[in-house]
């Protein structure tokens, strides 16, 4: 199995800021696993991630992305970069064009980043991928409903073949019906394209449902890591006891106890 | 007798039918959870309710609170109502709180609207609550104004003003979708516990069915502006009847954290 991303003593201290925001933090991501970054506001979550990606520059120590560290890359190793690791945000309406149609949103990272492959079918088959139809194309982004939006959105970041997807609360803003569609969704590709996935949420049950593996952050440390299952049933660190004891959890379904039994 | 009694409640914006035929009640004490997905009309049902509409909204069909009628009530009627029979609790304590007045006197507004309170008293009815709903160094807070409070202290200020009265009934409208979880779980836990030490009635809006479920005693699930099923927190999620509220079940447990059971050890 091959280490994707090797986070290394990362620290990051915002401008002006009196305490660090994050770290020191280390991890690594291994190819094909699902690793979720659990965390509150404030936890340093979404700093690390943007870290990881290369959009910010740490502090202090190295990310390091196949071997290579990610934020000192120039010309075509950072588009590189671009192109093998994708990223997936929340609000579908504030990081789509709105001027853009749908063909031209999912085309645009293939004209930039996979230059040669005949756009228009590739369109297609994305928007297929995510179980839109092909007519979707010619539609503008406030003519779809949240979960369409969030569906466009990951057609656009699976465009150039990327070897990571890192989403970012994908299904926080939708509807509890769309978010199982969307959570249905990123596994059946995430399984097709032999994606690895980096999933940032605060949300344990969407992490119980996607991640084989989860770090737990807590005011810019991690604070507990290990496999999603083993650490949901056997939190170690107080901050993550407490984390658990607080969710509103649902009984039991009665077809989980009847598998259980 | 029930607290609020909402029959045949319809409510149109602009020709088109929001809120359609709603039936509704809460029993005294009781607490009732109202589930739906945007769009369903929970949030409307909850606006005709508080006296709240937007102007643009034609309602007809009949709000019953503490036996009066309420729809169709002048401002001034529903403004006496609200704190004192009817607290209210929104999703952004933020834009809930008057930026400009200290939490002292915030907290107390709704006990001022109905007695003259000489300056000392206030002051002391202002520590006291503020005490009471687990606010850090009451004697101090009670001077703060709201931006000064995390998200979590500004919610707790919220919960204070809607059961300073000990009103008939607490409306809460996704009082914790902008919190945190460990926040939100001290919220709820503040909420059922000023609304049973009150003998408050609550009903509670939400498109969480987890929240819903470990709050309330009765859950009723709205769909395109109609109730779709009611029934007992336990009945319902067990045996759904409707197929919108077992789909919405479903999709709950795919997406809502369920707690790994611990099997007692048989050896």
């Amino acid at each position: 199995m091959s280490t994707l991303f090797t986070v290394d003593a990362v620290r990051k201290r915002y401008r002006g800021a009196a305490e660090d925001a994050l770290g020191p933090v280390s991890l690594s991501v291994e190819a094909g696993r699902h690793l979720a970054i659990i965390g509150e506001s404030g936890s340093g979550k979404t700093t690390l991630s943007r870290i990881m990606l290369g959009l910010l520059p740490p502090t202090a120590g190295v990310v390091q992305y196949r071997g290579t560290p990610v934020h000192d890359l120039r010309g075509q190793a950072a588009r590189d970069l671009r192109r093998r690791v994708q990223l997936v945000l929340q609000d579908p309406f504030a990081s789509l064009s709105p001027r853009m149609r749908v063909g031209d949103i999912v085309a645009e990272p293939l004209r930039i980043l996979h230059r040669g492959v005949p756009v228009r079918t590739r369109v297609a088959e994305l928007l297929a991928a995510v179980e839109l139809d092909p007519s979707f194309a010619r539609r503008f982004p406030h003519e779809l409903s949240g979960g369409q939006r969030q569906r466009v959105a990951i057609a656009r970041a699976l465009g150039p073949r990327p070897e990571v997807l890192v989403a970012d609360e994908p299904v926080s803003a939708l509807d509890v019906s769309v978010q199982a569609q969307i959570l249905r969704l990123l596994r059946r590709l995430a399984e097709h394209e032999a994606l690895t996935l980096v999933l940032v949420s605060h949300d344990l049950g969407i992490v119980q449902n996607l991640c084989h593996t989860s770090v737990v952050m807590h005011r810019g440390r991690i604070v507990e890591f290990g496999a999603t299952t083993e650490l949901l049933a056997d939190p170690q660190h107080p901050y993550t006891r407490e984390l658990l004891a607080s969710v509103p959890a649902l009984p039991q379904h009665h077809e989980t106890i009847g598998k259980i039994l | 007798m029930s607290v609020l009694k909402i029959r045949k409640l319809s409510v149109s914006i602009g020709g088109h039918t929001v809120v359609d035929s709603v039936d509704l009640d809460v029993g005294r004490g009781e607490r009732v959870g109202l589930l739906g997905e945007s769009g369903s009309g929970k949030s409307l049902t909850c606006m005709a309710t508080l006296g709240l509409l937007p102007a643009t909204a034609r309602a007809t069909g009949s709000v019953r609170l503490v036996g009066e009628e309420i729809l169709g009530s002048n401002d001034r009627r529903m403004r006496a109502l609200r704190g004192a029979e009817l607290g209210c609790v929104f999703q952004e304590p933020q834009s809930a709180l008057d930026p400009l007045a200290r939490i002292g006197d915030q907290l107390t507004s709704t006990l001022r609207a109905r007695a003259r309170l000489s300056r000392h008293r206030r002051h002391e009815l202002a520590v006291a609550l503020a005490a009471r709903v687990g606010l850090p160094d009451p004697e101090r807070i009670v001077r703060r104004f709201p931006h000064e409070l995390s998200g979590g202290q500004r919610q707790r200020v919220v919960v204070a003003m809607a059961t300073a009265a000990a009103p008939a009934l607490v409306l809460a409208d996704e009082p914790t979708t902008a919190l945190d979880v460990t926040v939100q779980a001290h919220i709820l836990e503040l909420l059922g516990g000023r609304v049973a030490e009150t003998g408050a009635a609550l009903l509670l809006v939400t498109h969480d069915i987890a929240v819903a479920a470990t709050t309330c005693d009765r859950l009723v699930v709205m769909r395109g502006g109609r109730v779709v099923e009611q029934g007992s927190t336990h009945d319902l999620l067990r045996r759904p009847a409707h197929p919108y509220t077992r789909a919405l079940i479903d999709a709950a447990y795919a997406t809502t954290y369920t707690r790994p059971i611990v099997l007692a050890a048989t050896a």
